[in-house]
């Protein structure tokens, strides 16, 4: 209760005064110290700490202000950008799976546009364009640039894989000379593919009894249902999309409609290569 | 930031308020042994975003944020069992200080049943200010809202207690 608060109700002293109890007994209950300190080693000897993520110097609250004030100089930019040529492609694109208790991961660092870019944007209303090929309004890539190689280990920084696993295999199936993908898509066949490899791990996992190596699996998946992407549109704005990966909320059935149809042999790009 | 440097600022704030973060936990889960495998949960993603975590006294309302997601999401979907809580979760199932039935015990078993009867967002202030002993300036740090809506909230929450109370006083025995 707001200690300030001279008009507090004995009710609630009453249930202040519990919790007080409850709390200093458990504070002073000596197995417990000494559990709550193993969990602690263990909690440091199974996770390790992410990079410093970028934090905002203001309050989450002001977010939205901010927000409406860029979008209004985004618009007002665009107007301009329309009687300029273009020099840049707009900020780079990130991308997330995370959830609202883990950070975005960093955007790349670039000096402006991105030579691996085509200034090629999909068109806002583009969806899927057949069994396996889908569109959206982000910039087709070129695969084969030479500096396309960086942007996809600044993609794969983001993730972490099982041990053992190796990102070798999708870096291969891009290896496309010559061909171009959708951002989004891109950073969606990394998230697919690393579902996949803790798919693997989590399959193999229950089979042998390994609890750790299923409940590590299963933390990836919570963290990784759905994928968010946000990059330029082409048009001075932001192009936001989020793919669903694993249903919500994440469990044995919905980790088995995942990975059984999407990995093993019939696991192939997703979004459309030209 | 160093390795060491991270880790010293964890164990700091471990040692400083995990067992006020357990306490968080177990009164708002059911059965209260199911607090540990939460409080793996919370010190793990507490881990693993150190880098974010505040210095000084700012890391423990930081700490109640991130209970309180993991809480949130714990609510949606099926707990989550961490083998590293496999002792935590014994102990408190077996530790009588723990259980909610000491409310009959010490006589707020009727207000904890009249907090139930209150929404969410309610029920959540008056439960940070009398079970955490928060002030409105802590909530708000918590729960992300300005202090002058957790005032206004607190004095609303309040008075809907006060009837849910008064509602069961008219209750016939």
């Amino acid at each position: 209760m707001d200690r300030n608060d001279p008009g507090q109700d004995a009710d609630l002293r009453r249930l202040s005064g519990a919790a007080r109890v409850a709390d200093r007994d458990l504070a002073a209950d000596p197995e417990l110290r000494a559990l709550l300190d193993d969990l602690r080693d263990g909690v440091m000897a199974t996770a390790r700490p992410r990079r410093l993520a970028f934090r905002l110097p203001m309050p989450r609250r002001l977010v939205p202000a901010l927000a409406a004030v860029l979008t209004m100089a985004l618009i007002l930019g665009g107007g301009l950008a329309l009687r300029q040529p273009r020099t840049d492609h707009g900020t780079p694109a990130t991308s997330s799976t995370a959830p609202s208790t883990a950070p975005a991961p960093r955007p790349k660092p670039t000096g402006g546009r991105n030579s691996f870019g085509t200034g090629l944007y999909g068109a806002s209303h583009a969806g899927k364009l057949g069994p396996h090929e889908a569109a959206d309004a982000s910039e087709w890539l070129l695969l084969g640039h030479p500096e396309t190689p960086g942007y996809l280990d600044y993609i794969q920084g983001s993730l972490e894989l099982p041990p053992g696993a190796s990102w070798t295999p999708l870096r291969h199936r891009l290896l496309l000379p010559g061909k171009r993908m959708q951002a989004s898509f891109l950073h969606l066949n990394f998230f697919r593919y690393a579902a996949c490899r803790w798919g693997d791990t989590w399959s193999r996992a229950r089979k042998n009894g390994d609890t750790a190596a299923v409940d590590r699996a299963e933390r990836f998946f919570r963290g990784h249902a759905t994928h968010r992407f946000s990059g330029p549109d082409g048009r001075g704005g932001r192009f936001q999309v989020t793919y669903p990966i694993i249903r919500e909320p994440v469990d044995r059935d919905r980790i088995l409609q995942f990975y059984v149809p999407n990995c093993g042999e019939d696991w192939r790009l997703v979004g459309a290569v030209r | 930031m160093s390795p060491d440097l991270l880790a010293h600022r964890f164990e700091h704030a471990y040692r400083a308020h995990s067992a006020a973060v357990l306490g968080y936990l177990v009164r708002r889960t059911e059965p209260p042994e199911d607090a540990a495998d939460l409080m793996a949960e919370v010190f793990t993603v507490a881990w693993r975003r150190v880098a974010d975590m505040p210095p000084g006294d700012e890391a423990r309302l930081w700490l109640y944020g991130v209970a309180r997601n993991v809480l949130s999401n714990h609510r949606r979907s099926r707990i989550r069992r961490h083998r590293l809580a496999d002792r935590l979760r014994e102990h408190l199932s077996r530790s009588p200080r723990v259980h909610h039935d000491d409310a009959r015990h010490d006589g707020t078993d009727h207000v904890r049943a009249a907090l139930a009867t209150l929404p969410e967002r309610d029920r959540e202030v008056i439960a940070l200010t009398a079970w955490e002993g928060m002030t409105a300036a802590e909530i708000a740090v918590v729960l992300d809202l300005d202090p002058g809506t957790v005032r206004s909230r607190l004095s609303r929450a309040r008075a809907r207690l006060r009837a849910a109370l008064a509602d069961q006083d008219r209750i016939p025995c």
